[in-house]
């Protein structure tokens, strides 16, 4: 099968990769780019532990593509500390709590990211809308949503 | 509570020592591993649930390119699997459910590897099935191992205690009913993931999330026939266990038999879809269950028959009655109890331990009988329970020693945070289409480890270096719970350092002390008492030269705060850095470093399932308020509230979400969770058909944590890491009966279920 | 997964073409949300995937005079959902889509994909047929013909379109005075869920006299397409409408569905839902009809 080239930015830094067009983004960040922080729960968008930003929204990396993301800029869990300071939301769910296993943590963190960015003003019940798509089995979701808040809120 | 205040360490909720690399993607799981020259491993599963397997050709497979092992059950030593010796790690002469292993291949990249598996063919001669384990105990009904008899596994729990039969006479209320509850999965969120890399002498490496690195270590040595020692078991992070990691499963020894023939390391990663059909789940009871009281309430017996469906072959998940039995006998005061159980060979896939191990299931049918009987007796089901309340120093039945129980108060508090007698009766009086109803449900547990093997012990090595800097090796295994960061606590406090200067090291089996493995709820109390003694004895190290050099006799010596001084001249400081310094750079230095096991002072149960397996127990309350939907039968918890009696809460925020994501779990039981099997087929293999709670599905949770300070804990504190999940179903279940006035009496309680109920109560009523 | 060839054509003639050529081999990429998940699972194994998520034209919401709201194909439900013209004119449409999938489906998902699967339980469609749209289709050579939504739908996975043909619109004509709407979705969980059933229902009341007027009742994952029920509809229109009424119609569409029993529900559970829910969002509907506007088009 034919390999496409395609060119895209993940983390602020350019790729030129070749793809097979059956190949997933989920599966090219972690097999090809070596970013493993994006993990894959389910293959079928059904969990979110693959979300990532594709453009700056948050989406199921196994539902797309790598083809897809041809000229697209993708943000991975890898990519959001900056300068060895963590955004605000890892920080969050580091201090409250919100992460035991951590396998949903990088896809929690990225959508409540694309939430937060595009909603201002967030009602709880926004809180939990923004990780409907989430599942995490180890903590019942209270601290992931009070970390969440604690962020939105600016605390 | 005051002495609270003398401690820096314990009572603080310290972050999760790995939650950085988690929260910035570095942690690395199995599947994430990468290893020079590795393939990929896939499993070909049965295409029948029950057959003999007459021929196996793998040449095709074999020629195509990138295909670097192809094994069937010829390629495996003639050991078997599991508890009862009964499963092969690949199936050579007959199959015994749609999940059993057949072959395997190890290729370049997955997609050879299923091209390959496409290409063996397998002939097979099906056999009559049988699913129901009801029906396999019928004379007659397909045999499924020829030596177990009637399909009955050998494995056989009964117990008996008083004289059941003269209390039922003597008894004023007698209620019986039969329960029935499903088969549910463990939903770990990283599909189960291993790698398998051999060494040119022969050693081989395993990568594996297991939860008992040292007995899998035995047993795999054991299955391959090769000596233990030459086996290494490294544990990167693990997504998840709940259970599901207690045993040594065959895709971890295909995985290493792939990796031999092959010549290179191989990584075998479940899908999500395999996951589902293929790991071990909590396995489906059916409850016979009969008890009793007087008018005043008091308890006068318990009579309990499980038949429980183990599946086609013994994991854990046969020995869950071991557990179980703990809710039948000593949840609540009753001097008289029979129980016994029926263990059944069907043809659906294996059951396992899970989260509670039985005490789930248990607790559900005890504590749903509780109400039943509190209503036939006109009392209230609070009042009733407290009547029958464990208490400290008691002894049960089955011969476990209480020493601390704040059950009592975790019941009373549980009864006021929900409004109990405002809110208890109104449900069934209200109108409407919605009714809101509340209801309670309490748990006994093993608190102080458990002893099921003859060890219950732990492993730790303290070490304290010449900056100060602690590292603690334990036995210990982290899946997620935050049980490094807890020992990383105990240790600090017993050295007089911070949390934060303890580097935990707990994943290699040739660097770590032996352990048990990660169940029971017994990490924090086990590993805990020996990381404490460890750390102790360095600490007595440390003194002995702080003596020297501050020129005061040790005992008149503390250590706080990384600094050494005089109790009476705390102004007097010597950095422990220092300390250590000057012992290392002088003639005839020394290391600071010091060893301890720890292992309980219980007791194994004995044929009779009579002994002391725990040095304390764990107990709490649950409390529901729920609103059901008539029209719908959709159930909604409107709040949860739970008190539990925690000996010593060394990390608050840990131990709350504990609690909290066992809840989950126990809100998935009751009302949505169900694996969906037809014929030995799981027919909702995906998250979006076996409904684990989303966030909008939990409802708010308040919770109480009560300390009894255990004189045998690691600062008091007992284990709770199962407690969350155990007696939410019924907490819930409670509830809902008290806002329809009707019970239920299987899991989930899924909203069709529900609208039958009322359905059914509404046809009565006209 | 199986191998395929990818196309990303430019132009949508150049999309026409390609699916003319490969009928029945090639599968049309939008949103991926189903797609992706079916080939995942090897439940679809198409020879050719091609992706129209290139075609400039397709990504568009519009409210003009004479078509009303004017959607193209390829406008994600996130973005139904910020959408100012749609929270000010349909907010039924926001409504709707919040109760859709994720919000990284919701970021990823179509209109046009939700409504060319054509699963039975697919949310966008009941509501869409219950506000009497259309959808614009086009055809190699770059004729275009328009279809209510209502005869698009012929099975599951099952369409109007014929080779080569793509949905390029849909258009929702404006919400008249005195009407309401409603959508309803029973399901087990609270989100991330499929409809076990769902009910869409407009109903217009007349002025003063408050009859009804109009109804369009629908419903979806009950049949092997969303099933609009006339028997329904006939019981209320020209009524002042009563509980009794709704009880009725409830009830016949309730006996008008076929549903199947899956993994989901069983058959009964959701013939007895269909009854629960048509009533409730009849009920919505009403309510909302009586608080909206009294001005605007005819």
């Amino acid at each position: 099968m034919m390999k496409h080239r395609l060119n895209l930015r993940v983390n602020k830094q350019d790729f030129e990769v070749f793809v097979k067009p059956k190949t997933t983004l989920v599966d090219l960040l972690r097999d090809e780019l070596g970013l493993t922080g994006t993990n894959k729960g389910c293959g079928t968008g059904e969990c979110g532990a693959c979300t990532v930003l594709m453009n700056g929204n948050a989406v199921n990396s196994c539902l797309v593509l790598a083809v897809e993301a041809d000229g697209a800029e993708i943000t991975t869990i890898e990519g959001l500390a900056s300068e060895g300071r963590l955004d605000p939301l890892q920080q969050a769910f580091v201090d409250e709590g919100a992460i035991q296993c951590g396998f949903c943590t990088p896809g929690m963190i990225l959508v409540a990211k694309d939430f937060l960015e595009k909603n201002p003003q967030l009602r709880e019940e926004d809180y939990k809308t923004a990780i409907s798509g989430n599942l995490c089995r180890c903590t019942g979701y209270v601290k992931i949503v009070k970390a969440i808040k604690k962020v939105a809120e600016g605390e | 509570m005051s002495d609270k205040k003398k401690y820096t360490n314990i009572g603080r909720s310290v972050p999760k020592l790995d939650a950085v690399e988690k929260a910035t993607g570095k942690a690395v799981y199995p599947q994430d591993t990468n290893l020079p020259g590795m393939l990929y491993g896939k499993i070909l599963w049965s295409k029948h649930p029950h057959a003999e397997i007459l021929k196996v050709d793998t040449t095709e497979a074999q020629k195509l390119p990138g295909v670097k092992a192809v094994i069937t059950a010829k390629d495996m030593p003639p050991t078997k699997l599991g508890f009862a010796q009964d499963n092969p790690p690949l199936k050579g002469d007959k199959v015994r459910s749609l999940r059993d292993e057949v072959a395997a291949v190890a290729a370049v990249d997955e997609d050879t590897a299923e091209k390959a598996l496409e290409m063996i063919k397998v002939k097979y001669k099906p056999l009559p099935p049988v699913f129901d384990p009801e029906e396999a105990m019928k004379e007659g009904a397909p045999q499924i191992h020829a030596e177990a008899k009637g399909n009955r596994n050998k494995l056989h729990y009964a117990f008996e205690y008083g004289d059941v039969d003269a209390a039922r006479a003597a008894s004023d209320v007698v209620v019986k009913h039969r329960f029935k509850l499903p088969w549910v999965k463990h939903c770990c969120l990283a599909p189960y993931s291993c790698v398998a890399r051999w060494d040119e002498s022969g050693k081989l490496t395993m990568y594996s999330p297991t939860q008992i690195p040292f007995l899998y270590q035995r047993d795999l040595a054991n299955i391959l026939q090769m000596p233990s020692s030459k086996i290494r078991v490294i544990q990167p992070t693990i997504g998840g266990a709940f259970g599901s990691k207690l045993d040594l499963y065959p895709n971890e020894v295909i995985c290493a038999v792939l990796a031999k023939k092959a010549g290179q390391p191989v990584l075998l990663t479940y899908t999500r879809e395999e996951e589902f059909k293929c790991t071990p789940s909590r396995q489906p009871v059916i409850a016979d269950i009969e008890m009793g009281a007087k008018k005043d309430g008091t308890l006068t017996f318990r009579d309990v028959f499980f038949i429980l469906d183990n599946g086609a072959y013994t994991s854990w998940g046969a020995t869950i009655p071991y557990v179980l039995m703990n809710s039948v006998t000593s949840l609540y005061k009753c001097q008289n109890i029979r129980f016994d159980t029926a263990i059944i060979y069907t043809n659906n896939m294996y059951s396992g331990a899970m989260r509670g191990y039985g005490n789930p299931q248990g607790t559900f049918v005890v504590e749903r009988m509780m109400d039943i009987l509190a209503e036939k007796l006109g009392l209230d089901a609070l009042e009733l329970r407290l009547k029958n309340c464990n208490q400290p120093n008691e002894v049960t039945p089955q011969g476990f020693k209480v020493t601390t129980c704040g059950l009592r108060e975790c019941l009373e508090t549980v009864a006021q945070r929900l409004d109990w007698k405002n809110k208890r009766n109104k449900g069934q009086k209200e109108t409407g289409t919605l009714r809101r109803g509340v209801g309670l449900a309490s748990y006994i547990h093993v608190g102080g480890g458990a002893r099921v093997y003859r060890s219950d012990g732990c492993g730790a090595i303290v070490k304290v270096d010449d900056f100060g800097h602690v590292t603690l090796i334990t036995g210990s295994t982290e899946i997620g719970t935050g049980t490094e960061t807890v020992l990383a606590q105990i240790t600090a406090e017993e050295l007089g350092v911070h949390a934060e200067d303890v580097t935990v090291v707990n994943d290699d089996s040739a660097i770590k002390p032996w352990d048990v493995g990660i169940h029971a709820s017994r990490t924090t109390f086990i590993a805990g008492n020996a990381a404490r003694e460890a750390a102790a004895k360095v600490k007595a190290e440390i003194l002995k030269t702080a003596s020297e050099l501050l020129e005061e006799p040790e005992n008149k010596l503390e250590i706080n705060d990384r600094k050494v001084y005089p109790k009476k001249n705390p102004e007097k400081t010597l950095e422990i850095g220092k300390v250590i310094r000057k012992a290392h750079f002088r003639q005839h230095g020394q290391a600071f470093m010091a060893e301890a096991f720890y292992d309980p002072p219980t007791e194994m149960e004995d044929e009779d399932y009579r002994g002391n397996i725990s040095v304390t127990y764990g107990f709490g309350t649950q409390g529901a308020e729920v609103e059901v939907d008539t029209e719908t039968g959709q159930v909604r918890v409107l709040k949860m509230v739970i008190a539990n009696d925690v000996g010593r809460a060394i990390n608050p925020m840990l131990l709350e979400a504990q609690l909290e994501g066992g809840l989950s779990m126990g809100v998935g039981y009751a009302l949505l969770e169900k694996l969906v099997v037809e014929k030995g087929e799981v027919l909702n293999p995906s998250f979006l058909d076996y409904k684990m709670p989303t966030v909008k599905d939990m409802p708010p949770v308040e919770i109480v944590l009560i300390e009894t300070d255990d004189p045998g804990g690691p600062y008091g504190a007992k284990g709770i890491a199962e407690s969350g999940t155990i007696p939410t179903a019924a907490a819930i279940g409670n509830a809902v009966a008290n806002a329809l006035g009707l019970h239920l009496f299987e899991l989930p309680m899924q909203p069709e279920v529900v609208l039958k109920a009322v359905k059914a109560k509404l046809a009565k009523r006209d | 997964m199986k191998d395929f060839e990818y196309h990303s054509p430019a132009t949508l003639e150049e999309a026409c073409q390609l699916l003319k050529k490969y009928d029945g081999q090639a599968k049309v990429l939008a949103g991926g949300t189903d797609l992706i998940p079916g080939l995942y699972r090897r439940e679809i194994v198409p020879e050719q995937v091609i992706n129209i998520k290139g075609i400039p034209s397709l990504n568009f919401i519009a409210n003009e005079e004479s078509k009303g709201l004017v959607l193209g194909s390829l406008v994600t439900f996130n973005e139904i959902i910020s959408s100012p013209i749609i929270e000010e004119h349909y907010p039924i449409l926001k409504e709707v889509a919040e109760k859709i999938a994720s919000h990284q489906v919701r970021n990823l998902a179509t209109i046009g994909g939700n409504l060319c699967n054509a699963a039975p339980s697919a949310d966008s469609a009941p509501i869409l047929i219950a506000l009497d749209s259309t959808v614009a289709l086009i055809e190699p050579g770059g004729k275009e013909r328009t279809l209510p939504l209502e005869k698009f739908f012929i099975g599951p996975g099952e369409t109007a379109l014929a080779p080569g043909e793509i949905l390029i619109q849909v258009h929702i004509p404006l919400l008249k005075p005195r009407t309401g709407v409603s959508y309803l979705k029973q399901t087990s969980r609270q989100a991330l869920e499929i409809a076990v059933v769902g009910v869409a229902a407009l109903v217009r009341l007349e002025k003063k006299t408050e009859k009804c007027s109009l109804v369009r009742l629908v419903i979806g994952a009950c049949a092997s397409t969303p099933l609009r029920i006339p028997a329904a509809e006939k019981i209320l229109v020209g009524k002042k409408i009563g509980s009794q009424d709704i009880e009725a119609a409830a009830k016949a569409a309730s006996e008008a569905v076929k549903p199947i029993t899956d993994v989901r529900a069983s058959k009964l559970y959701r013939k007895e839902m269909v009854r629960v829910q048509c009533k409730r969002s009849l009920e919505e509907a009403i309510s909302r009809a009586k608080s909206s506007p009294e001005t605007g088009m005819e």
